[in-house]
C-alpha cells in the first residue's frame, strides 16, 4: 500500500476528472433524451424546457464530445483557394508563354506539395525566362516598387495568402447570417477551407452560399420618419391581423420575453465608437473634427409620433401601458427595446429578437411593405456584458451609394498610436465618392458586405482623389477585418468547392446506435471471455479496460475531439490493444507459475518481461496512428485520434494500474489471485 | 481455464509450405486486380454517390432505366442497407451526367422522382469527391502506406537487427497485400460487403499494419530473450521455442480481436461492415504472418548468411551472426 501511495492517489485523480470531463456529455445526453421525450402534442411544453434550461443546454452541449457529421447528420464541405486563377486575374499582357506557364503549374499542383506561387515562379523560369520574359511583364502590382522577380513573388504570395483569409471571412459571414447551427469553419493547409454545418439544411442553398460572389455595398442611413413610418404599417398590418391567427408571432411573443433593460444594460458595456471616414491627405489639419452625437441625424422614432403615443397612455400604470404598447406595435417592439439610451439611433437586438424580427421581415405578405424603400442590416454579433451575442439594428437606404468593384486596394494602419483602415479607389469610383461625401457630410455611411454592416463611419469631409481613412476602430484585430472586408470589394477570392458530403440526420442516427451497440457488444464479448479466462486476473484486466475506455472518452471530451464513425472503431480496436498487454502479461505469469516461481516473483517476473514486448509493439501501433492521421482526411482521422490516444492510456492501464490492484491483493488477500 | 498446454510445433520446419500459399494468395489478388480492374470508392476515383432510402423495396432495374432517361447512363447502382429499400447510385468523375455536387445530386434525384413514381425516396447521404482530391487522396494513401513500412523498419532494425526489421516489413507489405487480395476478391463475388478501395479501406490496411507489427514484434522479443537464455542452441530450435512459447498469447490475443470485429462485422452496420472484413481477414494474416513471414523469411536469411560463411571461410564468426539479434 504504502509503496503506491502517490501512485493511487494519481490513479485515483485522473478517474474523477475524467468522470468530471464526461459530466457535461452525460447531461447534455440527458437533455437532448428529455427534449425527445415531448411528444408532438406537447410542443409548447417542449419549447418551455428548451427556454428554461438554454444555457445549461448550449454549455453542456460545448463542453461534450463532438459527434461527427457522420454520426449526426450534416454537410461537410472543402473548398480551394484556385491560386492559379489568382494568378491569373492579377496578370495582364496575358500571351501564349504565359499560358504554358500556367498549364505546367497547373499539372505540378496536383502532384506538389509546394506552394502553388513558388511552383509558378520555378516554371515561370523554366519556360518563360528562356524567352527573354521576366515577371515584370505581366504585373503591374501596386504594391510593388522594385519590380524584380523576387519582389513581385513575395507579393503575390501574400495576395494568395490573403485571399484564404477573405474567403473565411466571406463564408463566415454568410453562414452567421444565415442562422446555420454551430457551423465550424477552419483553414487547413495554406489554402483550403473546411466547413462542417451540422443538421440538416439544403446542400444546394449552402453551396450557392459559399460559393456566391461577395457584394460591398456603401449604403446612407435611412430618414427616421420613414422608418418610423414603415414600422408603424407593419405593427398596424399584423395588428390587423388576429394574433391568435398569427401563430409565429404569438409564438415569437411568448418565447422572447427578454428584459429590455437588461439588453440595453448589456448593450451598454459595448462603448460607443467614434467611427470616422476622411480624406487620406497631406493637409489633414483641415479635416473638420466632428462630434458625432450632436450633429447627427436622429434615428429614433419621429417626435409626433411619440407625443401622440404618450397622449394615448396617459392615465396608464407602467406595466399597463408596456403591455399596450407591446401589444399595439407587434414588429416594432423588438427594435424599440434595444434603443439605446444615451444614442437613439443605436438599436441593441439581442439573438432572440433578432430571429423574430427576420422571421417577420422575411414574409412574403410583410416584405412589400418596405422592399425598394429600406433595407434592414444587422451588424456582426458583439458580447454583452452576460455573454449572449447581440446586434447593431441599421434602417438603410435600400439602394447603396457605390459598390465594392471600384475600391482598388485597402490596408491596415496606424495613425498617432490609433488603428485606421486606408482605402484607394479607382477613377470612377473616385468620382462617385467625391459626390456621395460631399452630398453627406457629417452623416453616417455603412460598409455592408452581403447584407451585415460591418463599419457605419461618420463622413467628415468631402474625399476626392479616392484616397480614404477610416478610423475608430477598437484594435488592430478590428482594423484587419475591415481590411477584408474592404478588399472582399476589390478582389473576390477565388474558391471552389473541391469536396462535399452531405449526411442525412436519419442515417446519423441509425450510424450511432449501430455504432453503440457494437461498441457495446464487442466490450461485453471481451469483459467476460477475460474473466472467464484468466479469473481473478480477467477481473482486473476488465478494470483497467473500463478506466482505459473512460480515459480515452475523457480525453477527446476534453479537447474538443470529434467522434466519428470509424472512431467508434478505433475504439473497440483500443479495447482490443488494451487487453492484448494483459494478455502478454498473465501468459508470461503462467509461465512463470509453471517453473514454480512463487505467486509474487511470477507476477515481478511477469511483469518485467512482458514490458518490452508490450511497449514495442503498442509504440509501432502508434507509429501507425500518427502516419494515419497525417495522411488520412476527416473521419479517417478520427479513427487514428481515438486509436492514438486509446493507445497511450493503455500503457499506462494495462500496465501501472492492473500492478497497483495485484500488489494490493498481495498483501491482502493473495489466495484471491487466480490466473486460472 | 487453459485452452493450450505447452504445445511443441515445428513452425520452421514447415515454412516452405505456407511460403508457396502466401504467395499463391497474393499472386491470385494481383491477377485479379490487373483483370477485373480495383473498383475504386468515390473518395478515390471522384465523383458523386449518392445513398437513396425508399419506402418500400423497389428494383434495382427501374432505378437504372429511370437514371439512364435523366442522362445517367453508366451510373452504379447497387442496394445498400439491411433490406431492398436502401439504394447506392454512384456516378464517376467523366461519367454521363457528373457534375458539381449538389447539382447532380439534385438531378439524380429528380430522374428518380420521375422514373420510379410508385415509390418515394429519401436522400440519407450524399458525397462529391473532385477528382484532384481524388487523386490526391490515393496518392497519399499509398504514401501512407510505404512511409509507415519505412518507419517501422528503422524501428525494428534500431530495436533488433536490420534482418528482422526487413522480415517484419516484408510480414506487412504480405499482409496488406493478402488483405487487399480478399478485398478485390470479394467485392467481386459479393457487393453487399462494402469492399471497394476508399479511405475507410486505407485505415484497416494502416490498422492492419499496427497489428501485424505487433504481433511480430513480441515474437521477436521472445527470440532474443531465449537467445540469451539457451547459448549455444540453433536458431530453428530457438525460434520454434519462441513461436510455442508465445502462441497462448498470440492466439488469445488475436482471438479477442477477432471477436470484437466479429461483432463490428455484424451488428456495425453498412459503413463498418467493409472495414470490419479486412480487418478481420488482416487479424488472421497478421497472426500467420509474424510466424510464417516475418520468422521464417529472419531465419532462411540469417540461415543463408550463416552457410555462406561456412563454406567460405569456416570461421568461428557463424555464432554472431546468429545470435546477436
Amino acid at each position: 500500500m504504502k509503496k503506491h501511495r502517490t501512485l493511487i492517489i494519481i490513479v485515483l485523480l485522473c478517474i474523477v476528472g475524467s468522470l468530471w470531463a464526461l459530466y457535461p456529455t452525460w447531461q447534455s445526453q440527458e437533455y437532448r433524451s428529455t427534449i425527445n421525450s415531448f411528444g408532438p402534442k406537447d410542443s409548447a411544453k417542449k419549447a418551455q424546457y428548451i427556454a428554461a434550461n438554454d444555457e445549461s443546454i448550449k454549455s453542456t452541449g460545448k463542453k461534450a464530445i463532438k459527434l461527427g457529421l457522420d454520426l449526426r447528420g450534416g454537410i461537410y464541405v472543402t473548398m480551394e483557394v484556385d491560386v492559379l486563377k489568382f494568378i491569373e486575374e492579377q496578370a495582364t499582357n496575358k500571351d501564349a508563354i504565359f499560358d504554358q506557364v500556367l498549364a505546367a503549374t497547373s499539372a505540378e499542383e496536383i502532384i506538389s506539395e509546394e506552394p502553388v506561387v513558388s511552383i509558378f515562379v520555378k516554371k515561370f523560369a523554366e519556360i518563360a525566362a528562356p524567352k527573354g520574359k521576366s515577371l515584370a511583364n505581366y504585373f503591374l502590382l501596386s504594391d510593388v516598387r522594385t519590380g524584380e522577380d523576387k519582389e513581385i513573388a513575395a507579393s503575390l504570395q501574400t495576395g494568395s495568402d490573403e485571399a484564404v483569409d477573405r474567403a473565411i471571412e466571406i463564408i463566415r459571414n454568410r453562414i452567421d447570417q444565415f442562422g446555420l447551427t454551430e457551423p465550424t469553419i477552419q483553414k487547413f493547409g495554406t489554402r483550403r477551407i473546411i466547413i462542417e454545418v451540422p443538421g440538416a439544411g439544403d446542400p444546394a442553398q449552402v453551396r450557392q452560399l459559399l460559393e456566391g460572389t461577395a457584394q460591398l455595398e456603401f449604403k446612407l442611413f435611412k430618414d427616421p420618419k420613414i422608418v418610423s413610418r414603415v414600422l408603424d404599417n407593419i405593427d398596424k398590418y399584423l395588428m390587423g391581423q388576429a394574433p391568435a391567427k398569427d401563430s409565429l408571432v404569438a409564438k415569437a411573443d411568448t418565447t422572447s420575453k427578454i428584459d429590455s433593460s437588461k439588453l440595453a444594460k448589456a448593450a451598454g458595456v459595448a462603448k460607443k465608437k467614434d467611427v470616422a471616414v476622411k480624406s487620406k491627405k497631406a493637409d489633414s489639419s483641415t479635416v473638420k473634427v466632428d462630434s458625432t452625437a450632436k450633429t447627427a441625424q436622429k434615428m429614433s422614432p419621429d417626435d409626433s409620433a411619440r407625443i401622440a403615443d404618450s397622449l394615448a397612455y396617459a392615465g396608464l400604470s407602467k406595466e399597463q401601458a408596456a403591455a399596450k404598447f407591446e401589444k399595439e406595435h407587434p414588429f416594432s417592439i423588438y427594435i424599440r427595446k434595444g434603443e439605446s439610451q444615451k444614442d437613439p439611433r443605436v438599436f441593441y437586438i439581442s439573438e432572440q429578437d433578432r430571429k423574430s424580427v427576420l422571421d417577420i421581415l422575411n414574409r412574403a405578405d410583410i416584405k412589400p411593405f418596405y422592399e425598394g424603400e429600406l433595407s434592414f442590416a444587422f451588424s456582426r454579433p458583439e458580447k454583452g456584458k452576460d455573454g449572449s451575442n447581440f446586434y447593431q439594428l441599421y434602417f438603410l437606404n435600400s439602394q447603396p451609394e457605390l459598390t465594392g468593384k471600384y475600391i482598388t486596394g485597402a490596408d491596415k494602419d496606424s495613425r498617432d498610436g490609433k488603428a485606421v483602415v486606408t482605402m484607394q479607389m479607382d477613377d470612377e469610383g473616385a468620382r462617385l465618392w467625391a459626390r456621395v461625401t460631399g452630398e453627406n457630410i457629417n452623416k453616417q455611411i455603412a460598409i455592408v458586405l452581403d447584407g451585415v454592416v460591418y463599419s457605419a463611419p461618420n463622413v467628415h469631409q468631402k474625399i476626392e482623389g479616392g484616397n480614404s481613412e477610416i478610423s475608430g476602430m477598437r484594435d488592430l484585430a478590428e482594423a484587419n477585418l475591415l481590411k477584408i472586408v474592404l478588399k472582399a470589394g476589390a478582389l473576390p477570392a477565388p474558391v471552389k468547392i473541391i469536396q462535399e458530403q452531405v449526411v442525412g440526420p436519419s442515417l446519423g442516427s441509425d450510424s450511432v446506435s449501430k455504432g453503440t451497440q457494437s461498441i457495446i457488444f464487442g466490450f461485453l464479448a471481451v469483459i467476460i471471455f477475460m474473466a472467464f479466462y484468466y479469473v481473478t486476473g480477467g477481473f482486473v484486466a476488465d478494470i483497467a479496460v473500463i478506466v482505459n475506455l473512460l480515459f480515452t472518452l475523457a480525453v477527446l471530451a476534453t479537447f474538443g475531439a470529434t467522434l466519428t464513425l470509424p472512431g467508434m472503431a478505433g475504439l473497440v480496436l483500443t479495447v482490443g490493444i488494451a487487453v492484448d498487454a494483459n494478455v502478454l502479461i498473465y501468459e508470461r505469469i503462467r509461465e512463470e507459475l509453471g517453473n514454480g516461481k512463487s505467486l509474487k516473483l511470477a507476477i515481478d517476473d511477469g511483469y518485467k518481461r512482458a514490458f518490452a514486448p508490450i511497449f514495442d509493439g503498442h509504440l509501432t501501433a502508434f507509429f501507425s496512428g500518427i502516419i494515419l492521421y497525417s495522411f488520412g482526411t476527416g473521419t479517417v482521422q478520427g479513427f487514428a485520434v481515438t486509436l492514438m490516444i486509446g493507445i497511450a492510456a493503455s500503457l499506462f492501464t494495462a500496465i501501472v494500474i492492473t500492478r497497483i490492484i495485484f500488489d494490493l491483493l498481495l498483501e491482502r488477500a493473495p489466495t484471491a489471485i487466480k490466473f486460472g | 481455464m487453459h485452452f493450450f498446454r505447452k504445445t511443441n510445433i515445428d513452425f520452421i520446419g514447415k515454412r516452405r509450405t505456407w511460403y508457396f500459399v502466401s504467395i499463391a494468395i497474393t499472386v491470385a489478388g494481383i491477377v485479379w486486380a490487373l483483370f477485373k480492374g480495383v473498383e475504386f470508392g468515390i473518395d478515390f476515383a471522384g465523383g458523386t454517390e449518392v445513398q437513396l432510402k425508399f419506402e418500400k423495396v423497389v428494383k434495382i432495374d427501374d432505378i437504372r432505366s429511370a437514371l439512364d432517361a435523366g442522362g445517367f447512363r453508366g451510373a452504379e447502382v447497387k442496394y445498400y442497407g439491411s433490406d431492398e429499400s436502401g439504394v447506392l447510385i454512384r456516378v464517376r468523375e467523366g461519367g454521363a451526367g457528373a457534375g458539381a455536387g449538389a447539382e447532380t445530386t439534385k438531378k439524380v434525384q429528380d430522374a428518380i422522382a420521375k422514373g420510379v413514381t410508385s415509390n418515394s425516396a429519401q436522400l440519407m447521404q450524399n458525397t462529391h469527391i473532385g477528382a484532384k482530391i481524388g487523386k490526391e487522396l490515393q496518392q497519399k494513401a499509398l504514401f501512407a502506406v510505404f512511409f509507415t513500412c519505412i518507419v517501422i523498419l528503422i524501428y525494428l532494425a534500431f530495436r533488433f537487427k536490420f534482418v528482422y526489421g526487413m522480415g517484419a516489413v516484408i510480414a506487412i507489405v504480405h499482409d496488406v497485400l493478402v488483405a487487399f487480395a480478399f478485398a478485390v476478391i470479394f467485392n467481386g463475388i459479393a457487393p453487399w460487403l462494402n469492399l471497394e478501395m476508399n479511405s475507410t479501406l486505407l485505415a484497416a490496411f494502416l490498422t492492419i499494419v499496427g497489428f501485424s507489427v505487433n504481433d511480430t514484434v513480441i515474437i521477436y522479443d521472445r527470440i532474443r530473450e531465449d537467445q540469451k537464455k539457451y547459448k549455444g542452441q540453433d536458431l530453428k530450435t530457438i525460434m520454434n521455442r519462441a513461436i510455442n512459447e508465445t502462441l497462448p498469447r498470440t492466439i488469445i490475443t488475436s482471438g479477442t480481436v477477432f471477436l470484437t470485429l466479429v461483432v463490428l462485422f455484424i451488428w456495425g452496420g453498412e459503413v463498418l461492415r467493409g472495414f470490419a472484413f479486412t480487418m478481420l481477414v488482416g487479424v488472421i494474416t497478421g497472426t500467420y504472418s509474424s510466424i510464417f513471414v516475418a520468422s521464417a523469411i529472419s531465419y532462411d536469411w540469417l540461415h543463408r548468411d550463416k552457410k555462406k560463411t561456412i563454406s567460405v571461410a569456416g570461421k568461428a564468426k557463424t555464432k554472431e551472426v546468429v545470435t546477436a539479434v
